[in-house]
């Protein structure tokens, strides 16, 4: 059974020059630990799509299944469902800036378990793994731009989500740091199992997945070489 | 407005915290930003800190008039006055079974007989009405506070025709102590050739009155009981016994009285201080209440920076709220945290209010420029207090207001949408 899937997904704005069809009609299916890359020129929906998928958005018509069972925006455990079940690495950190490094990771298990001090245990150890573990008492200024993404990954994972969707996750990064991220990211991968949907406008990050897609004019197509 | 604070609570799923929201508070407490000291909140807490210092002062001088204008009153007049039924004044042979019967009686600390009558003071020509009151001033324990209310020259009126004024109406007579004055009576005329000559006599004043009740210190004369009764020809003859009861039995007053009539085979009039003073009271409580609704208006007024400080909060805080709940946290949970926020601030600003509040009034009871008109307001001075009670109904009110100011900016939170704020930022 996939992990996930999305039938039929449609999305349009209405803008002052009339309706804009952002998506029109995706399928997608994805499976446990692989790693998808999702290509597309800026404003092509790679976002929008990521986003409904990880239901931070609503959509017009079409159907997403987790694990064989829909899931809709409207459901009243959408922020559980959120908060256990899926990840996300944004292009830029998005840490809380009055918390530290191991706050900001241990900041989603806390809020599904309400127990602070197991959160941040677990926020150390995983920080740890990623060789952040001497800047875990930082505040997110007192970090470089790698170590904010990387720390923003660790969050990503602290509730050892089944999908991590990471949007423009090198968006902001140099290229030495952003193949690290995304070594750091395969590695993940490979080690634990971590499933990935990774939207990028680069082909060299594209092609390091196990499958590819581009989004064009609303439509997804596979381009996995 | 009303829907919305009555959906919102319902939202908050009151009681409202939990470790998370707790977690916050904490940080925003010893946030290194200082996000408290923000201009809005600064002025938020300003708005209500003035409004509560406001009504703090109010109802402290309410409540010091109040239980100074009681303490005065009870001190001069005691609880309970026993007179005769219908015509006619009390006897030797009355006192005695009224106060032998009173000394069984539970809540009783002691009693007294004395006359009051008018007369005329004299002093050349400067002529006043006054209250003359003969007292048993030897007996230690009098129901009234006489001896602790005359503040210059003796108490004691052991010499011939000593008599103590209250200190107004020695003034008004232009006395000072050793001086002689004369008190007409022309209840006790008696008939000469001449016509009618009221009963005239000479006295030395030797000490005076002050209770700081201008009724009082402009018009009683203290003489000794017996005294009064030659100079009114009542040898034997009482107005009244005056009861004083102990502290807890004081506010029970009237019900006491109505029961000793029946006690006394309703030989007897009985009356308590509350019959007498009970208009004044009652009044005077009915106007703080309506000068504290009033004044909670300054709170609801102060409340919409309440409004506009959390409104602006949640605007400048929408990158984290997004993210916040892009990682599950609950429009609950956010909404906590702000009304948290909220309620520490207005907790620190009602305190410093009514600590602000009491030193004014304070101040207002100390200084000397601004006094009281003592023939309008009973008392000449201003007097503060601030119970307990008070303390706790402007803090309730005052919290209870800002919390409901703080509810009405609350639905933006779950207006927030996710998508739109991560494109933004």
């Amino acid at each position: 059974m996939s992990l996930i899937k999305i039938e039929k997904l449609k999305k349009s704005y209405n803008e002052a020059s009339g309706k804009l069809e952002v998506l029109k009609g995706v399928d997608l299916e994805i499976k446990q630990g692989e790693m998808i890359a999702i290509t597309g020129e800026s404003g092509s929906g790679k976002s929008t799509l990521l986003h409904m998928m990880g239901m931070l958005d609503s959509f017009d018509s079409g159907d997403i299944y987790y694990s064989g069972k829909q899931v809709d925006i409207k459901d009243n455990d959408l922020n559980e469902f959120r908060n256990k079940r899926i990840g996300f690495v944004f292009q830029s950190h998005y840490l809380l800036e009055d918390f530290t490094a191991e706050e900001n990771v241990a900041m989603p298990k806390f809020l599904s378990t309400k127990d602070f001090n197991k959160s941040v245990l677990d926020s150390r150890k995983l920080l740890k793994a990623l060789d952040l573990d001497d800047r875990r008492s930082h505040y997110p200024n007192q970090l470089s731009g790698g170590e904010q993404q990387r720390v923003a990954v660790a969050r990503s994972l602290i509730n050892s989500p089944e999908i991590i969707f990471a949007d423009e996750p090198t968006g902001n990064l140099d290229s030495k740091h952003s193949d690290e991220l995304i070594d750091l990211l395969i590695d993940l991968n490979k080690k634990h199992g971590h499933t990935f949907v990774i939207a990028t406008h680069s082909k060299e990050i594209a092609n390091k997945m196990d499958r590819c897609f581009n989004l064009e004019d609303g439509i997804l197509k596979e381009t996995t070489q | 407005m009303y829907t919305i604070i009555d959906r919102n609570i319902r939202n908050l799923n009151i009681p409202l915290m939990n470790k998370i929201v707790l977690f916050f508070l904490k940080k925003y407490i010893y946030s290194p930003k200082r996000e408290w000291l923000r201009f809005d909140s600064v002025f938020m807490v300003i708005g209500i800190l003035i409004s509560v210092a406001t009504l703090t002062v109010a109802l402290s001088i309410f409540e010091g008039y109040e239980t100074v204008l009681k303490d005065t009153i009870l001190g001069v007049n005691s609880h309970i006055y026993i007179f005769k039924s219908g015509e006619g004044n009390l006897l030797q042979h009355n006192v005695e079974e009224i106060e032998t019967k009173l000394q069984k009686m539970e809540g009783v600390e002691n009693t007294s007989a004395l006359i009051i009558s008018q007369a005329m003071a004299v002093n050349g020509s400067r002529i006043k009405g006054s209250i003359v009151r003969g007292i048993d001033w030897e007996q230690t324990e009098l129901p009234s506070k006489y001896r602790k209310f005359v503040l210059e020259g003796t108490w004691k009126l052991d010499t011939g025709n000593s008599a103590v004024l209250g200190y107004k109406l020695a003034k008004e007579l232009n006395l000072k102590l050793g001086d002689t004055f004369k008190l007409i009576s022309p209840l006790n005329s008696k008939i000469t050739p001449m016509g009618l000559k009221p009963k005239e006599e000479s006295f030395t004043l030797v000490g005076l009155y002050k209770s700081g009740m201008y009724e009082y210190d402009s018009k009683f004369i203290f003489i000794d009981i017996n005294r009064m009764a030659e100079f009114n020809s009542m040898e034997n003859e009482f107005t009244m016994v005056e009861v004083k009861m102990k502290p807890e039995w004081i506010d029970r007053a009237d019900y006491i009285a109505y029961a000793w009539e029946h006690e006394f085979d309703y030989k007897y009039q009985i009356s308590s201080w509350i019959d007498f003073n009970s208009n004044l009271f009652a009044l005077l409580k009915m106007e703080k209440w309506v000068i504290f609704i009033i004044l909670s208006f300054l709170i609801l007024i102060a409340s919409f920076n309440v409004v506009s400080s959390v409104s602006t909060s949640i605007i400048e805080k929408r990158t984290e709220l997004g993210i916040l709940k892009a990682f599950g946290a609950s429009d609950k949970i956010l909404q906590k945290i702000f009304v948290g926020k909220t309620m520490i601030l207005a907790f620190l600003s009602v305190t410093l209010g009514q600590v602000l509040g009491i030193l004014l009034a304070k101040f207002l009871s100390w200084q000397k420029f601004l006094v009281l008109k003592g023939d309008v307001y009973f008392l000449d001075k201003i007097n503060v207090q601030f119970g307990f009670m008070s303390w706790l109904i402007i803090l309730c009110v005052s919290m209870l207001i800002v919390f409901a100011a703080s509810l009405i900016p609350l639905k933006k939170i779950s207006k927030l949408n996710i998508t739109n704020i991560i494109r933004k930022a």
